[in-house]
């Protein structure tokens, strides 16, 4: 069980290669969790264990924890629903931005690969879609097992380069996701606030849930640079020479102004937001996107 | 005295290059911006707004953290340098107002020079330095340590130029200095004082001479504790250098008076108190002024050397003889004077009791003879024995003069009246001298009331019975010469064949000396009585031969030894005038002069030249005169105004111990007084020339700077923390 909970390390798992294995193991990681995990009571429409009692269907058993303690218990499931994840992955060029190794775009893959595959193994569809300034790949929603790789594989082919433009974006996808469903965004969201709420409004138009998960890099958060530095803009911005200690205080206010106006304008939209540093575990993503399930079923 | 009202200075101004460090600080945040690190960044948006809004305030940061880090440097570097501010330290650093002693060393050691001043003079730019550097608010006093000690200004005084303008005035004299009672005038000055704070500032070439008096002295050692209690004691060592130094100890004449026409013997002792071998030191004998003899001694470090002169005084009166050596780094010791009275003759007045027309039948014959056996012949003035003796009666004596006369001799007279004792007195206290023969006629009573008074008046001893019985010639007496030890009889030592032994004695009278006396016998009779008593009487002596001066009581009158027993007697009694014409430094000239002599404008030239007009004192049934301005020495020329119209030179000498200038050292002085805590200072030059201060609290401003530097680290540290140039 904490075999499996080391590769909920950002850090740990981006030594492992393949994509398809990092969401196995991110998956397999938080649900070994689950048993003492606070987070136990987001996710209880699926994995709730019982005894077995003559009768019962032997596909449910849980042959894993019989292999354990001889004892056959079976999985739990509540009814099924038809519910479609579409998953809009950033690849602009800010997500390329790392400073602890693991870049803003290996953790939202890590985060989507982990959605995707969880979202297939409850029988759910699940849709990809990257972008940056303008949408680059797109892959229908489906519920087909075998749609994992195609969707990782898009994911792992991903490179970062451009500009984002996401407010345009939107309106475009938008368009394109006819059923209704969960709109899960992974970006940094650096792009103008008006224009990426004025987007997902589009959205929620469209009656999708919308949960932003907002991929930061802590020292875009911190600031914890020292010494005079040469900052090199991505994203066609300029270069500025500064001293980091003397800007610190005033870059998290500005900063720090930005994302408190971005989680008013989720809240006031009714948008779940959840900001996730890339030095973070990455359960956390995943529990969201459960509560966010749940509430949709709901 | 006049200041700027802020001028600064350094005491080490060569470390001012430290100033240049100044400009590190502002290289490094030169340097600082061409180095940097290069990083890709996402974020750029709100870096750009936040440099945009608070760039500003970043550079105005910066410019303030670079000008308290320049001035952290300038604060250090300005430290180092030691500035200090003149005629600001109250402005700058106000505190207690302080009274500062300054005790300037006024022995005639710190007469000594290297250069181009002498120590004394160096003491007083020391002091000047000292009252220039004081605050307004504070006082000063000064006290010279001499012998006895000056009180320049005893009491507290604000008015530092006027106390400055003293110090200017100050001359070296040529006296010692008495530590013991410069330390009891400056207890009394400390203990007089109101000011908050007090300061002692000792300028002093440290002597040993001087201080180390304390090492035998608990009294002195406790009252120098209790002065260190009251105030902070520093002690500027004008000392360090050279102690060498050759000077004239003594100059002294052998012969008990001096004679005209007569050669008088001359001994100067010279010592070397230096390390240094002295050869062919010129020696010179001056008589009044003018040069007379010159020699060449050699003298060896740490030896003294005597050279006799021998000179003869052309004509009577008072003339001063001097002896030099050539010139050193201490001048003032390198003279000797003598101040001596020359006489034609030695003037005795005979007084006979028992006056006769037969040949010798009077009373003074055998004297008169015996103390002039030449008078009959016509010997030349050079082979004749120098004393002259004129006898009168005794009815005579009452009128006669006897201010003219170097001994008058009594023989046989009765007795006295109060007036006759009165005149002897007068004439004894102005250095006469008096010879008692007795005799048959002496009423003893008589004797005993008026001249001895219970031991209170001039005859030394209180007359008894008669001893022996000279009508009946039954029996005598001899002498005891009592081991020959006093200079009238030594002459007979190893000579007993010379007649004192065999002298005859048939009858004296018996002298019994009062308790506690301090008369000497110099010959006496088998038994122990007295024969011939000596004694003093102040100025004078007096001598009391207790048989007759005639053969009435005994044979010695024409005995062999009578002559020049006899001799030797009135030699002894009259000897040694000169003495009282000769001083030390600071000792008071003080001659009694016959009582006409009141109201008498009277003249003292010093050495120097100056006239310094003086009046004669009466004292009891004596007049004298009296002058104790004798601070240098030299030779001292006295002129009574008329009616005396007399002309009289006076010596007045240094005292010999001052001419050693060994001196203590820091840790002997400690030694010396144990329990004192003194602020020990060598760099007189650099205080005397501003560039040191021994006040502590002058406008110095090192200290302050320092402070000003912490502070500046503390709000460097602050600032940085504050504007968040440190990691937080």
């Amino acid at each position: 069980m904490d075999n499996f909970q080391k590769y909920l390390d950002p850090a740990t798992l981006a030594k492992i290669q393949g994509l398809d294995l990092k969401a196995r193991l991110i998956v397999e990681g938080y649900l070994a969790g689950l048993h003492k995990s606070p987070y136990q009571g987001l996710s209880v429409e699926f994995a709730e264990h019982r005894e077995y009692a003559a009768g019962d269907d032997i596909k449910h058993v849980d042959w894993k924890v019989w292999s354990r303690t001889d004892k056959l218990y079976l999985k739990q499931y509540e009814e099924e629903t038809n519910l479609v994840t579409y998953l809009l992955l950033d690849v602009s060029e800010s997500m390329r931005y790392h400073s602890n190794g693991v870049s803003k775009l290996d953790y939202a893959r890590y985060i989507a690969a982990a959605l995707a595959y969880l979202v297939l193994q409850q029988q759910d569809s699940v849709g990809l879609a990257t972008f940056d300034s303008e949408v680059r790949q797109y892959v229908r929603p489906s519920s087909n097992a075998s749609h994992l790789n195609q969707l990782l594989h898009l994911m792992d082919s991903a490179t970062a380069a451009e500009k984002t433009d996401i407010g345009a974006i939107f309106h475009d996808l938008a368009e394109r996701f006819k059923k209704r469903g969960l709109v899960i965004v992974l970006s940094d969201l650096f792009d103008d606030t008006a224009k990426l709420l004025s987007g997902l409004k589009r959205f929620r138009h469209r009656r999708h849930e919308v949960v932003l998960f907002q991929v930061l890099d802590p020292a875009e958060l911190d600031f914890p640079f020292q010494d005079a530095t040469l900052f090199k803009g991505l994203e066609h911005m300029p270069e500025v020479l500064a001293e980091p200690r003397a800007l610190r205080a005033a870059y998290r206010e500005e900063f720090g102004r930005f994302l408190v106006e971005i989680q008013r304008g989720c809240r006031g939209n009714h948008f779940d937001h959840v900001l996730l540093r890339t030095d973070q575990r990455l359960d956390v993503g995943l529990s969201a996107y459960l509560a966010a399930r749940r509430l949709k079923r709901r | 005295m006049l200041h700027p009202l802020l001028a600064l200075g350094f005491g080490t101004p060569a470390l001012l290059w430290g100033l240049g460090l100044a400009s590190a600080p502002i290289l490094i945040h030169l340097l600082s911006r061409r180095k940097y690190r290069e990083r890709e960044w996402a974020a750029m948006k709100w870096l750009l707004a936040a440099l945009e809004k608070n760039a500003r305030r970043i550079r105005l940061e910066q410019l303030i953290l670079l000008a308290v880090r320049t001035a952290l440097v300038v604060c250090v570097a300005l430290a180092m340098a030691k500035p200090f501010v003149q005629g600001a330290g109250a402005v700058l650093m106000p505190g207690k107002r302080t009274h500062r002693v300054l005790v300037i060393d006024g022995s005639f050691s710190m007469g000594y020079r290297l250069t181009d001043r002498d120590r004394f003079e160096r003491a007083k730019e020391v002091a000047l330095a000292i009252l220039h550097d004081a605050r307004k608010g504070d006082a000063a006093s000064l006290l010279i340590m001499a012998a006895p000690p000056r009180v320049v200004v005893g009491d507290a005084s604000a008015n530092l130029a006027a106390v400055g303008e003293e110090i200017k005035g100050l001359t070296l004299m040529h006296g010692g200095a008495d530590l013991m009672a410069t330390l009891t005038r400056l207890d009394e000055i400390l203990a007089a004082s109101t000011l908050d704070q007090r300061e002692v500032y000792f300028l002093t070439d440290l002597q040993r001479t001087t201080w180390a008096a304390a090492e035998s002295s608990a009294p002195l050692r406790e009252l120098a504790v209790r002065i260190a209690q009251r105030a902070n004691l520093v002690l500027v060592d004008l000392g360090q250098g050279s102690t060498e130094n050759t000077a004239v100890v003594s100059l002294d004449t052998a012969a008990p008076f001096v004679i005209v026409g007569r050669d008088t013997p001359l001994a100067a002792t010279i010592e070397n108190f230096g390390r240094t071998h002295r050869p062919e030191l010129a020696v010179t004998l001056l008589v009044d002024g003018e040069i007379q003899d010159r020699r060449a001694v050699d003298l060896p470090a740490g030896q003294r050397e005597t050279v006799t002169f021998s000179h003869a005084f052309s004509s009577a009166g008072h003339h001063v003889a001097e002896v030099q050596l050539e010139d050193d780094a201490l001048p003032i010791d390198n003279h000797r004077w003598l101040a001596l009275e020359a006489k034609e003759q030695l003037d005795v007045l005979l007084v006979d009791g028992e006056p006769s027309s037969e040949t010798f039948g009077s009373e003074t014959d055998y004297l008169r003879v015996a103390l002039a056996p030449d008078l009959e012949a016509n010997q030349p003035a050079a082979a004749r024995s120098p004393i002259r003796p004129e006898v009168v009666r005794e009815s005579d004596f009452a009128e006669t003069d006897l201010g003219r006369y170097d001994c008058v001799i009594l023989a046989n007279v009765g007795q006295f009246t109060d007036n006759e004792a009165k005149l002897l007195d007068a004439y004894l206290r102005r250095g006469g001298a008096v010879v008692w023969f007795l005799g048959d006629q002496v009423d003893a009573p008589s004797y005993n009331r008026v001249l001895f008074r219970d031991g209170q008046g001039i005859f030394p001893a209180e007359l008894a019975a008669h001893v022996g019985n000279a009508k009946d010639a039954q029996g005598y007496l001899s002498f005891d010469p009592l081991g020959y030890a006093h200079p009238i009889v030594q002459a007979f030592r190893g000579a007993e064949e010379g007649g004192l032994l065999t002298t005859k004695v048939f009858e004296y009278v018996r002298a019994q000396l009062p308790e506690g006396s301090h008369a000497q016998v110099a010959l006496a009779y088998e038994g122990g009585d007295p024969a011939i008593l000596m004694d003093t009487v102040e100025r004078g002596r007096v001598a009391v031969v207790t048989t007759t001066a005639d053969i009435a009581w005994t044979n010695w009158p024409i005995w062999a030894s009578y002559v020049p027993v006899m001799n030797e007697l009135v030699m002894y009694v009259t000897a040694d005038r000169h003495r009282q014409r000769n001083v030390m430094v600071g000792e008071s000239i003080s001659v009694p002069v016959p009582p006409s002599a009141i109201d008498v404008p009277v003249t003292v030239q010093l050495p120097d030249g100056r006239a310094v007009p003086t009046r004669v004192v009466p004292r009891d049934e004596v007049s004298y005169f009296g002058f104790d301005q004798t601070q240098r020495s030299g030779a001292y020329h006295v002129s009574f105004g008329p009616p005396l119209a007399i002309q009289e030179d006076y010596a007045v000498n240094v005292s010999p111990s001052e001419s050693n200038l060994a001196k203590l050292d820091q840790d002997e002085l400690s030694e010396a007084m144990p329990g004192v805590s003194w602020r020990y200072l060598t760099n007189w030059q650099a205080i005397a020339t501003g560039r040191s201060s021994v006040t502590q609290n002058r406008g110095e401003l090192h200290r302050a700077l320092l402070y000003a530097a912490l502070g500046l680290v503390f709000m460097e540290s602050f600032l940085a923390w504050k504007f968040g140039h440190y990691a937080v």
